[in-house]
């Protein structure tokens, strides 16, 4: 039996550069910045070469040192969202660490500590409430849609925040927020407008939801030549479409069912 | 214009909302909100020269390419950063909406005319930010090659 030895120093470079593709991978950047990270911080080990093959749902890397054979890794990646603010600190770290401003250790307890830190989501409720306001207008609706549109976000808000913190997948919270939707939306029929149109309101408020930034992504990737990954991102966007219809489906045909009786 | 002002405003607000979903950082919300609204509003003036939405959504996706590949490299952030949300007015989102509500109601020829225009739409967007990432590369990029490229 042959024992490998590899040095601690290589071992270290190896789990900070996964690390960091792990977590832009999380975090939603696109496919090539994940790959491409990765292979920057394995190129700085004084030889060997690097390789990464990501895709949306998890990637592989894999380090030839020429003395000591290989270091392998896969990762998954099940529960992604887009965060900005932790895509450009990895990619600060990340660049600091290829210019030789940081040291290796420094970067990893860096990414370490990123990767422990709570997702922020304090001004998520209010910003539904802007955004689903802001389409309704924008698609030629009244005060009285933009107003019911505006509630449905913020209900919407506390659905899928809720939601996250169990880690239920993207499909079944986008089921339960658009029925939320739904039924804010319904009940704007019974409260005394004089000019409404319940439709205009339900396309607001699904407006945060709909997987418009997936499908582009989607062809965005394949003209990349992440194939895989374009694929992938059409299938999602598919996917979280599919939630949202069946949400809004179920709250309508429940209020429909119901608004004979209690309505 | 005041219907133009209201279109631009909304945009803009939309865009800023977004933008915090994103978690883009406080002190850019502002700009991708500014470029959201450019966006938009060169979408809204293609409409007096073509009917075709599929140019206008392209011409609208390059002037948000631009106005992002110039705030990537002033602040030094990937661009996507600005990109990404810049085109969240743009996208079809409710096309691909329209595409599976149609499929599961039961009318397939409608459904069928939703996939087409959202994945030819969706196509125009992707093409026209596309474009300019690589204008942008190949213009900035050969001066420093050996230096980290931040910013593609």
């Amino acid at each position: 039996m042959t024992v490998i030895n590899y040095d601690n120093r290589t071992k270290e470079l190896f789990n900070t550069a996964i690390l960091a593709g792990e977590l832009l991978a999380i975090y939603g950047a696109e496919t090539y910045r994940v790959e491409e990270t990765i292979i920057r911080i394995l190129a700085l080990a004084p030889t060997g070469r690097g390789e990464a093959l990501a895709t949306l749902t998890g990637f592989s890397v894999s380090f030839d040192s020429n003395k000591s054979g290989y270091l392998t890794a896969v990762r998954r990646v099940n529960y992604r969202r887009q965060r900005f603010d932790k895509i450009i600190v990895v990619n600060e770290i990340s660049r600091k660490l290829c210019s030789g401003e940081i040291g290796l250790t420094e970067a990893h307890e860096k990414l370490n500590d990123l990767k422990t830190e709570k997702d922020k989501t304090k001004g998520h409720y209010l910003a539904m409430a802007i955004i689903c306001l802001s389409f309704t207008v924008m698609f030629g609706g009244n005060w009285q849609e933009a107003l019911m549109a505006g509630l449905a976000g913020i209900i919407s808000a506390i659905a899928l925040v809720l939601l996250a913190k169990n880690d239920t997948g993207t499909f079944m919270s986008d089921i339960v927020a658009s029925f939320f939707i739904a039924l804010v939306a319904y009940i704007g029929n019974y409260v005394g407008f004089s000019e409404y149109n319940m439709n205009l309101a339900i396309i607001g408020g699904i407006m945060p939801l709909v997987p418009g930034v997936a499908i582009t992504n989607a062809l965005f990737d394949t003209l990349h030549g992440d194939y895989l990954s374009g694929a992938a991102r059409g299938l999602e966007a598919l996917v979280i479409a599919l939630g949202i219809v069946l949400g809004i489906f179920l709250g309508l045909g429940l209020c429909e069912g119901l608004g004979g009786g209690i309505l | 214009m005041i219907n133009i002002m209201i279109q631009l405003l909304g945009a803009f607000l939309a865009i800023f909302g977004l933008s915090i979903i994103v978690a883009v950082p406080k002190k850019y919300l502002w700009l991708t909100g500014l470029i959201g609204a450019i966006g938009w509003g060169t979408y809204l003036l293609m409409g007096n020269f073509t009917e075709s939405m599929y140019l206008s959504n392209f011409m609208g996706a390059l002037a948000i390419g631009l106005s992002a590949q110039i705030s990537a490299r002033i602040f030094k952030l990937p661009v996507t950063t600005f990109t990404i949300p810049g085109i969240m007015t743009l996208v079809p989102g409710s096309g691909m909406y329209n595409t599976v509500y149609y499929l599961i109601a039961g009318n397939e020829l409608l459904s069928r005319e939703y996939m087409i225009q959202t994945l030819l739409n969706a196509g125009s967007i992707a093409l026209g930010i596309f474009l300019m990432g690589t204008v942008f590369t190949l213009v900035f990029s050969r001066r420093k090659k050996h230096e980290y490229e931040d910013v593609i």
